[in-house]
C-alpha cells in the first residue's frame, strides 16, 4: 500500500514539475515579444530603412512565396466545404444557411488554422534554422559586439513581417476558398451567384473581423516568437540546428492550435451568453 | 568610437569574477580579480581550454559572468541594459577567433554595418574609410563577395578589420593572426602600435599563440594558469621563459 502511495506521489510530482516547466517555457518565450518590441522602441540607432528592408524580405518569403500552396489548400477546402454543406443543407431545406456555415467553418476556423500550419511548415522552420545557424556562426554575438541588439535587428522585423504575412495570407485564403470554392461547385451543381453572395453577406458580422484579426495576429506572433526563441537557444554546434527546428515546429503547432481552440471556446461561450443559454 | 556625451574607457576591471559555460559545468574562473589599465596592451597566453576566449568575452561584456562583476571606469556593468552599455560598447572593438561575419551580407556590408547602423559618419566618409581599411588589409578585390565565397584567411582579415572600423579605445582580439598572411599581420601590428602611440587606443588585449606577433603588438604578458591570471614581467622575458621551458 505504501509502495503504491509513494508511486502515486512520484507521478504527481513528475506531472507538477512538467507543468511548471511548460509554464516557465511559455513565460520565457512570450516575454520575448515584449523584449523585442522594447528593444526596437529603445533602439534609437536602428533606422526605419533597415527595419523595412527586413520586414519586406520576411513578407516576401513568408507571404508571397506561400501563395501557390495557400491557393491550392484554400481552393480545395473551400470547394469541399461548399459542396458538402450545400448537399446537406438542401436535404434539410436550409440552403439559405450556406453563408452562415461558410463563415463559421472557413472564415473563423479553417483559414486561421491552415494558414498558420502552412506558415509554420514553410517560414517557422526557416526562421528557426536561420537563427540557429547565426548562433553557430557567432553572427548574433558579432551584432552585439557592434552595438546592434539582435532582438531589435533580427527578431522584431521577423515578428512584425510574420504577423503581417499571416494576416495577408489568411485574408487571401478566405477569398480563394469562398470565390474559388463557389466556382468549382458551380461546375458540378448549379448555384446562383446572387443567392450565394447574399447569403454570405448576411452571415458576416463585425465580430468576424475582430475574430479574424485576433486569431491571425496572435498566431503570427506565436509562430515567429517560438521559432526565433528556439533558434536562439542553440549553444553548441550545427548538430543542434535541426533539433531546435523540429522543436520549434512542434511547439508552434501546439501553441497555435491551443490558442485557436481557446479563442473559439471563448467566442462560443460569449454566443451562448448572448442567446441566454448560459 | 566615442559618441557624444560618452565617457572614454580608461580601465576595465574584473572583480571576483566567476565564469562557467553553464550551471552544471565546472567553473572556468572563480573569484578572479584583475585590472586592465589605460596605455597598456596585454598578451594573454595559456594552453588550450585555459579560458582565453571566455576571458576576452567577459572583459568585452559579451558574456555575463556567473559571479562578481566587470567594471568599466569603476562602474559596474552587471545591471546595465543593452542601451545603457551602448556608449561603452561602441568603444570596444572585438574580433572573434572563429566566425562572426554576417553570412547574408557582403564583406563591404559587414565592415560598414556598425558605421551605417549607428550613423557615426556621413555615408561617403564611411565608404572612404572602409575602402582605406580594405586596402590596408588587402581586401579590396573581395569586398563585394559574401563570406561563403572567400577563403578562411580573407574572412579572418575581415573580422579583424571590422574590429578596427569604429576606431575603438579598447581592442580585444581573439587569436587574430590565425590564417593571416605576414603582410596583414604586419599591418595589424603597425596599426595597433600607431593608434596606441597616438593615444587613440587605451587598452589592447590579445589572446594568441603567435609569439612573434604578440611580442610586437603588446607590452605586458598575462598567463592563464589554474583559473588564475599571472603577470609575467615582459613579453620578451615571457618568450624566453616559454622557450627555456620547451627546451628543458
Amino acid at each position: 500500500m505504501a509502495k503504491i502511495g509513494s508511486f502515486v506521489i512520484a507521478q504527481v510530482d513528475a506531472f507538477g514539475l512538467r507543468g511548471l516547466s511548460i509554464v516557465s517555457y511559455t513565460i520565457r518565450v512570450f516575454s520575448m515579444i515584449y523584449l523585442s518590441v522594447r528593444a526596437a522602441v529603445f533602439d534609437q540607432a536602428q533606422g526605419f530603412r533597415s527595419v523595412i528592408s527586413v520586414i519586406s524580405a520576411q513578407i516576401y518569403f513568408t507571404g508571397v512565396q506561400a501563395l501557390p500552396l495557400i491557393s491550392v489548400l484554400a481552393l480545395a477546402s473551400g470547394s469541399i466545404v461548399i459542396m458538402q454543406s450545400n448537399m446537406q443543407l438542401s436535404l434539410l431545406g436550409g440552403a439559405g444557411m450556406i453563408g452562415n456555415l461558410l463563415v463559421v467553418i472557413i472564415v473563423r476556423e479553417i483559414s486561421p488554422l491552415l494558414t498558420a500550419l502552412v506558415v509554420i511548415a514553410r517560414s517557422g522552420t526557416a526562421v528557426a534554422s536561420e537563427l540557429g545557424n547565426m548562433k553557430v556562426n557567432r553572427e548574433t554575438e558579432a551584432l552585439e559586439s557592434m552595438g546592434i541588439n539582435p532582438l531589435s535587428y533580427i527578431v522584431f522585423p521577423r515578428l512584425l513581417g510574420g504577423i503581417l504575412s499571416v494576416l495577408g495570407l489568411a485574408f487571401y485564403f478566405i477569398l480563394v476558398a469562398l470565390l474559388g470554392g463557389f466556382l468549382v461547385t458551380s461546375l458540378i451543381h448549379d448555384m446562383p451567384f446572387t443567392f450565394y453572395s447574399e447569403s454570405l453577406a448576411q452571415a458576416f458580422a463585425a465580430e468576424d473581423v475582430l475574430l479574424f484579426l485576433a486569431k491571425n495576429t496572435f498566431s503570427g506572433a506565436i509562430i515567429f516568437v517560438v521559432c526565433s526563441y528556439q533558434g536562439l537557444l542553440v549553444r553548441g554546434g550545427p548538430e543542434e540546428v535541426p533539433q531546435v527546428t523540429t522543436k520549434a515546429v512542434m511547439n508552434s503547432i501546439i501553441y497555435v492550435t491551443v490558442f485557436n481552440l481557446g479563442v473559439t471556446t471563448l467566442f462560443y461561450l460569449n454566443q451562448l451568453i448572448k442567446l441566454g443559454v448560459l | 568610437m566615442l559618441v557624444t556625451g560618452a565617457q572614454p574607457i580608461e580601465a576595465i576591471s574584473l572583480e571576483d569574477m566567476g565564469y562557467s559555460f553553464g550551471p552544471k559545468v565546472k567553473p572556468m574562473f572563480v573569484g578572479l580579480n584583475y585590472e586592465f589599465k589605460k596605455g597598456t596592451s596585454y598578451w594573454i597566453k595559456g594552453g588550450s581550454g585555459s579560458g582565453k576566449s571566455s576571458l576576452l568575452k567577459v572583459i568585452s561584456v559579451l558574456a555575463t559572468p556567473l559571479g562578481g562583476d566587470v567594471l568599466i571606469n569603476g562602474q559596474s556593468t552587471r545591471a546595465m541594459t543593452f542601451e545603457e552599455f551602448l556608449p561603452y560598447r561602441l568603444q570596444i572593438g572585438y574580433s572573434f577567433e572563429l566566425g562572426g561575419l554576417l553570412s547574408n551580407k557582403s564583406l563591404f556590408e559587414n565592415l560598414i554595418l556598425p558605421l551605417q547602423y549607428h550613423k557615426l559618419m556621413p555615408e561617403d566618409e564611411a565608404k572612404t574609410w572602409i575602402e582605406e581599411l580594405a586596402t590596408l588589409f588587402e581586401l579590396t578585390e573581395f569586398l563585394h563577395s559574401r563570406p561563403s565565397q572567400v577563403s578562411g584567411s580573407i574572412k579572418k582579415a575581415t573580422v579583424v578589420a571590422r574590429a578596427l572600423v569604429l576606431q575603438p579605445r579598447v581592442l580585444i582580439l581573439d587569436e587574430p593572426t590565425i590564417g593571416l598572411s605576414q603582410s596583414r599581420k604586419d599591418t595589424l601590428g603597425r596599426l595597433i602600435h600607431e593608434w596606441r602611440e597616438a593615444g587613440k587606443l587605451a587598452v589592447v588585449v590579445i589572446a594568441s599563440d603567435d609569439v612573434s606577433f604578440a611580442r610586437k603588438a603588446t607590452t605586458k604578458t598575462l598567463e592563464l594558469k589554474s583559473q588564475k591570471i599571472e603577470e609575467i614581467e615582459s613579453v620578451h622575458s615571457a618568450f624566453i621563459v616559454t622557450h627555456k621551458k620547451a627546451s628543458s
